[in-house]
């Protein structure tokens, strides 16, 4: 089980209806080695960036000395893993990484990615009481539909709460729409 | 008598109004995040950490401190009720405390996760206390070598102790120092890799990133499992343990809380080590160790001590030496940052509202913890049945109104998604964020004492194992990093995360 010592627990490896996922390292060949490969692409793409920005002398370091090397390791150390990522395929162990894709559903997560990003471009303009009402009527309803009063009326109630909150309260500068100067 | 009036001072600042409030707020707010499964306490911490930008830096510190130590009290409740761990280091928890809660007997480990903690809790604070001031005292003759190594070591017995693979762990270190670097360089003014971007100038900022790699990438992994959580059905009576617990419970208690200050002091270590340990040990020494796996109390007392006990011994590098010695750390490291404050030894001398004040503010948490967790078992039980699908909308909204706050910049809402995108794919393709995080807060300092270092020796790199401190402390992480591919060492590395 991989958790991050001392901050996130992940509930996947204690779900009671069984679908717990084990994250101990095996049968990841294949993403192993799709992910050594960006490593080592971007290894890479920062030991050219380092050079141009100047090394400097090791007496006097340079603004991309020390990223310089970073980039030098991080593509050195994508070689191990691509390899121990090609003996693990040979194994024909790609049992856990096939499940982490074919038994969620991670297009919630892609809607989620999609909504939230849409939010960030829109709300400066459409301001905060819509903006967050359009994005948490869709999170209610888009991932597991809540009835549609329920999914209104839970937005604009959260929505509310948030901008009295955040924005009146704790005088955190909301963007404002149409709506916050019409009731604000 | 030094030691008495630094307290009495330190008392004075905890038992302020709001600095009391605060304190209440960041314990209660840390039990909860430790009782909901989904978002942990550096989640939680980073959630919080713009709302405490407008509140003072003493304030801001007792609170997220509270939200800490907080978490580790409430893991222990979903752990026994639910066989959840609602904190990573509960995780042992749910071995003994489920099975007795099926036997009857959730109240008595109910009760003793919660007196244990507050044993645990106590005692390390009282280390923090007689410990810092003389290490702050003595790390005033560390140079940038020292710092050097001893950030290196840091990293390094985080990414030992990282679960997976060794190479991956260090390559998430040296992304996150690539991370770090981001920005202006303060020493020749050049524009490292912000592609024009200027919001990017001042770096990538610490709550965006946080957020994004440990808030919206959970939502992004629990919205595509369909969780199911069913709530042990039993009344809940009888909190206090009996004698028979107590007897049970005294030594691992004691155990427990000397472990965890120590392992939580070092590097790397910290609350999760440490509970997992102390349930090995606690096992090793029973009379009973068959006992073990159904409903042994030990195993409750031991690491549930042992984790609180580790919250204290933590935050004596951070407060003395100014090196986090885990991701939450890390965090309070960036917050301090934040609020204009270098912690180091100096910071006792600078800022000693601070530092006593966050020790005695610990002491008025842990009591209200104790006070907190007993009685309000029943809320936190209603509060486990919200279903996640109403839940996670609101920690999106929560994560974006926080990033959006710090400078009002789209530009970190942005940062905060793409790295919720990030920590999603890592967790697919199995790398941890712990090294990535403290690598990344710790990057830049890292920079400046290896550059004053190298102008120190005019180039040669000897300096580093000439001076004594620094040359133990680079010893020992090449040690660290060989050792893990030794066969017989690596199989105890893999037994120590199993």
């Amino acid at each position: 089980m991989t958790y991050f010592p001392g901050c996130v627990k992940s509930v996947h490896a204690f779900t009671v209806n069984d679908t717990a996922i084990s994250y101990l390292g095996k049968g990841m060949g294949k993403a192993d080695q799709f992910s050594s490969i960006f490593w080592l692409i971007l290894g890479l793409a920062v030991v050219y960036g380092s050079n141009r920005l100047g090394l400097g002398t090791l007496t006097h370091p340079g603004p991309g000395f020390l990223s310089f090397w970073c980039g030098i390791f991080l593509a050195a150390l994508s070689v191990p893993v691509f390899i121990k990522g090609a003996k693990m395929r040979r194994a024909g162990d790609e049992a856990k990484f096939e499940k982490q894709w074919s038994e969620v559903r991670w297009s919630k997560s892609v809607y989620v990615v999609l909504s939230t990003l849409a939010y960030a471009l829109a709300f400066t303009y459409v301001g905060f009481l819509l903006g967050t009402t359009l994005l948490l009527i869709f999170l209610f309803k888009a991932i597991e539909p809540e009835k549609w009063t329920i999914a209104v009326g839970s937005a604009i109630l959260a929505s509310l709460i948030s901008f009295l909150v955040f924005g009146l309260w704790l005088d955190v500068q909301l963007p404002r729409g149409l709506v916050e100067r019409l009731v604000f | 008598m030094d030691i008495f009036h630094n307290l009495l001072y330190g008392f004075s600042v905890a038992l302020a109004p709001n600095n009391l409030l605060l304190c209440f707020i960041g314990v209660f707010i840390g039990t909860l995040i430790g009782v909901l499964p989904g978002i942990g306490p550096v989640g939680a911490m980073s959630l919080l950490l713009p709302t405490t930008l407008h509140i003072s830096p003493v304030g801001a510190i007792i609170m997220l401190a509270g939200i800490y130590y907080g978490a580790m009290y409430g893991g222990s409740t979903t752990s026994i009720l639910l066989n959840i761990p609602g904190e990573a280091a509960s995780v042992v928890t749910c071995l003994e405390g489920y099975q007795m809660a099926r036997r009857g007997r959730a109240g008595p480990a109910l009760g003793i996760a919660a007196f244990g903690s507050f044993i645990g809790g106590t005692f390390s604070i009282l280390g923090l206390m007689l410990i810092a001031p003389p290490l702050a005292e003595g790390a005033l003759r560390f140079g940038p070598p020292e710092y050097f190594s001893l950030m290196v070591l840091g990293m390094t017995m985080l990414i030992y102790l990282a679960s997976g693979s060794i190479f991956k762990a260090l390559m998430m270190a040296i992304f996150g120092i690539i991370l770090g670097i981001v920005g202006i360089d303060a020493t020749s003014g050049a524009q490292r890799f912000t592609f024009g971007i200027l919001d990017l100038n001042d770096g990538i900022g610490l709550v965006p990133l946080v957020m994004g790699l440990f808030g919206i990438s959970e939502v992004l992994l629990n919205v595509e499992q369909s969780l199911k959580r069913e709530i042990f059905q039993t009344k809940i009576k009888g909190l206090f343990p009996s004698r028979e617990d107590w007897k049970k419970s005294a030594a691992p208690i004691a155990r427990g809380s000397v472990l965890g200050f120590l392992l939580g002091i070092l590097p790397g270590g910290g609350a999760l080590i440490s509970s997992f340990l102390s349930y090995a040990i606690e096992k090793r020494l029973s009379k009973t160790p068959e006992n073990f796996g159904k409903g042994a109390i030990e195993g409750i007392a031991g690491p549930e001590t042992a984790n609180n006990s580790a919250t204290g011994g933590a935050f004596i590098p951070l407060l003395t030496l100014g090196i986090p010695s885990n991701v939450v750390m890390a965090v309070l490291l960036g917050a301090l940052m934040i609020y204009g404050m270098q912690p180091g030894p100096m910071l006792l001398q600078k800022h000693p509202d601070l530092f006593w004040g966050v020790v005695t503010s610990m002491y008025v948490g842990n009591g209200m913890l104790l006070l907190l967790n007993l009685p309000l078992i029943g809320l936190w039980v209603q509060v486990l049945k919200i279903p996640y699908r109403i839940l996670f909308p609101l920690i999106l909204l929560f994560c974006l109104i926080g990033a959006y706050s710090i400078n009002y910049s789209v530009t970190d809402l942005l940062i905060m998604i793409v790295f919720g995108i990030i920590g999603y794919l890592m967790k697919k393709f199995d790398y941890e964020g712990a090294p990535l995080v403290l690598a990344y807060v710790l990057g830049p300092m890292l920079e400046i004492s290896l550059r004053q270092s190298l102008t120190m020796s005019n180039g040669s790199f000897s300096i580093f194992v000439m001076r004594p401190i620094s040359a133990i402390g680079i010893i020992a992480s090449i040690l660290l990093i060989l050792s893990s591919f030794l066969p017989w060492i690596g199989k105890k590395r893999i037994a120590i995360r199993e």
